[in-house]
């Protein structure tokens, strides 16, 4: 990368956030010609619909926004690499989310940030909220709590809940998996796949890589102390605080390797190592990879900076790397997935997101990719080909038809239909009230490039 | 539920070096409900010989066994109180199963073992000690049909 100049990011989202006051408002759909029109969207004539949810509640899908509304909720106790910054300060990386979902996937996503740590509490507050929305984003929430939320929530709603750390980072990854597979001659069903870190985004790949036939053998998993293994010290300890961590070492009996075993022992033969912990450079060393498998496959997904380095992984023997910068090639992002996974769920009205789900998404981006041409350097699209969100929405949403999770029914050619309508009209509006000025000119800004 | 090819039987002084694992294990894992359970350094030849002078003086030892590895352990004691109608019971002092042996019903089999024992010596009550905080413990021995009948407190100083 030759960079002339960096871009201060920092100081110039500050400004901008307070120019523009927030991201987001709502704007009617609806006509609204003369002070009549009120008595068919309010008061007298709203009561018949509402007479109408109030003996049959699922016609909510059909009167009103419900259908295309989700919730972006986090408690602030995991905001990106910050920390526990609490919720207010959790509230303008949602209202961002929000931006994305509307503009990439046409959802309407309303930021929700709270108060209830507790997760009991959290899941109650979610139950009481349901009747508002069509799907729940969650963001943002500390592992492992949040893979008890997530589970509990799926078990206690009858919408979509969605964590975009565990399965958007999970799917992506999993899009990439298959195309590198591809490109490198493998059968990702039977390579050896070692797990670097045990955080959201690899205990839910872990989860998705077994519904997607990999068997639990084949795949190793370390946190910072080394291989999760049924013979490790704290193994009992894990069966109290970490459920997940503990089941994985179980399942994958440590991959065969000794209990004490690092990352170097698991890398020795390995076909794929996926990182998804501490930022680099150095946190995956050059040695490691240099004993993997023949032309192995390298994901390295901290941010803002890699476990290794894409050129040093190279050097090491790496035929494949993938990162999550969008300034090098490969970037593993979550936005290629959830704003259509959303689309599709909520245009088919699902109750549920299943790991089947998922995987349809990750199969859809990783077809489109191919349909574009893969090589080394390109195995996923990028954000900027929005054709394939249709795409992945159409696969989503037939999934969901064919697995008895929806309450409405389609095709997959009606849903990319559909799906393109909806975020191409969201496009549209937009760009009208971009030209036409109503959305004022930035009054700094950075240099295109 | 029983599992094919898991042996129980009694613990013979050989299989001793096998066992102290487990044991220092059990110990641990009680260690994180409560800190006044907390272990001292645990040597694996220690625990040996003490579970050799307890094998000796009558405790009862019971192992798991799956193709010759030993995957579960239980010891338990027999206690006396001659002032009480029922003047003799089998207690349960250690009892563990290696994780990747565990939802098989390994343990339960050990425990029926040590059942079987009441009725050799003339016994009718078999209990389980554990510390109060040990959760996990406390519900499997409610699943299996214990109640509650000895409380220890402690204070410390």
């Amino acid at each position: 990368m030759s960079e002339k100049k960096e871009i201060d990011w920092y100081s110039l989202s500050l400004r901008l956030h307070k120019f523009y006051e927030g991201k987001i408002e709502t704007i009617p759909k609806v006509p609204v010609r003369r002070l009549n029109d009120f008595a068919i969207w309010y008061t007298p004539g709203v009561a018949e619909p509402s007479r109408q949810i109030s003996k049959n509640p699922e016609e909510s899908f059909e009167y009103t926004s419900r259908w295309n509304t989700i919730a972006v909720v986090s408690d602030g106790t995991r905001v990106l690499g910050l920390g526990k910054v609490g919720p207010e300060a959790a509230y303008p990386v949602m209202e961002g989310k929000a931006l994305i979902f509307k503009f990439l996937g046409g959802v309407d996503a309303i930021p929700l940030v709270h108060r209830a740590r507790d997760p009991e509490k959290f899941l109650e507050l979610l139950e009481l909220i349901e009747p508002s929305f069509g799907g729940i984003n969650l963001e943002d929430i500390e592992s492992p709590k949040c893979f008890y939320i997530l589970e509990e929530a799926r078990k206690r709603l009858s919408i979509p809940v969605w964590h975009d750390d565990q399965q958007g980072t999970a799917s992506v990854t999993l899009a990439g998996l298959i195309n590198a597979s591809i490109l490198t001659n493998r059968d990702l069903k039977k390579s050896r796949i070692v797990l670097f870190g045990a955080g959201a985004a690899n205990i839910a790949l872990y989860r998705i890589l077994k519904a997607y036939g990999v068997p639990a053998e084949n795949i190793v998993v370390l946190d910072s102390k080394g291989v999760l293994h049924p013979d490790r010290d704290d193994i009992d300890k894990l069966m109290i605080s970490h459920p997940w961590k503990y089941k994985i070492a179980i399942e994958t009996k440590g991959g065969g390797l000794k209990p004490g075993a690092g990352p170097a022992e698991a890398l020795e033969g390995a076909d794929i190592l996926v990182a998804a912990s501490k930022p680099g450079p150095g946190t995956i060393k050059k040695e490691w990879i240099s004993k993997m498998a023949r032309d192995p496959i390298v994901f390295a997904e901290a941010n803002p900076v890699p476990e290794i380095w894409p050129w040093e992984a190279k050097e090491a023997g790496a035929k494949i790397v993938a990162t999550g910068r969008s300034d090098f090639p490969n970037q593993v992002n979550n936005s290629l997935i959830f704003p259509a996974m959303f689309r599709g769920v909520l245009d088919v009205r699902a109750k549920t997101i299943t790991d089947e789900m998922a995987i349809a998404a990750a199969e859809a981006v990783a077809e489109y990719a191919r349909l574009k041409g893969i090589n080394e350097d390109y195995i996923l699209p990028t954000m900027e080909e929005w054709e394939v969100y249709p795409r992945v929405a159409a696969a989503v949403a037939t999934k969901a038809v064919e697995q008895g999770l929806a309450r409405r029914t389609t095709t997959y050619n009606e849903e990319l239909e559909r799906a393109k309508e909806i975020i191409g009209r969201t496009r549209e509006k937009y760009l009208k009230l971009w030209e036409s000025g109503l959305i004022p000119k930035p009054p700094v800004d950075y240099e295109e490039r | 539920m029983y599992e094919p090819g898991v042996v129980i039987r009694e613990v013979r002084v050989d299989d001793l070096d096998s066992v102290a694992p487990l044991v220092i294990r059990f110990y641990r894992f009680n260690e994180e409900f409560d800190p006044a359970w907390s272990t001292k350094e645990l040597d694996p030849d220690f625990v040996k010989n003490i579970l050799k002078e307890r094998l000796e003086s009558g405790d009862l030892l019971y192992l798991a066994e799956v193709e010759g590895r030993v995957v579960g352990f239980l010891r338990a004691e027999i206690r006396a109180n001659p002032f009480l109608e029922e003047d003799k019971m089998v207690v349960i002092k250690e009892l563990y199963v290696k994780p990747e042996y565990r939802r098989r019903g390994i343990a339960r089999r050990l425990i029926e073992e040590a059942n079987k024992a009441l009725e050799k010596i003339g016994a009718k009550i078999l209990a389980a000690e554990f510390p109060s905080l040990n959760t996990v413990a406390d519900d499997f021995y409610k699943k299996l049909g214990f109640r509650r009948y000895l409380s220890t407190y402690i204070r410390e100083v």
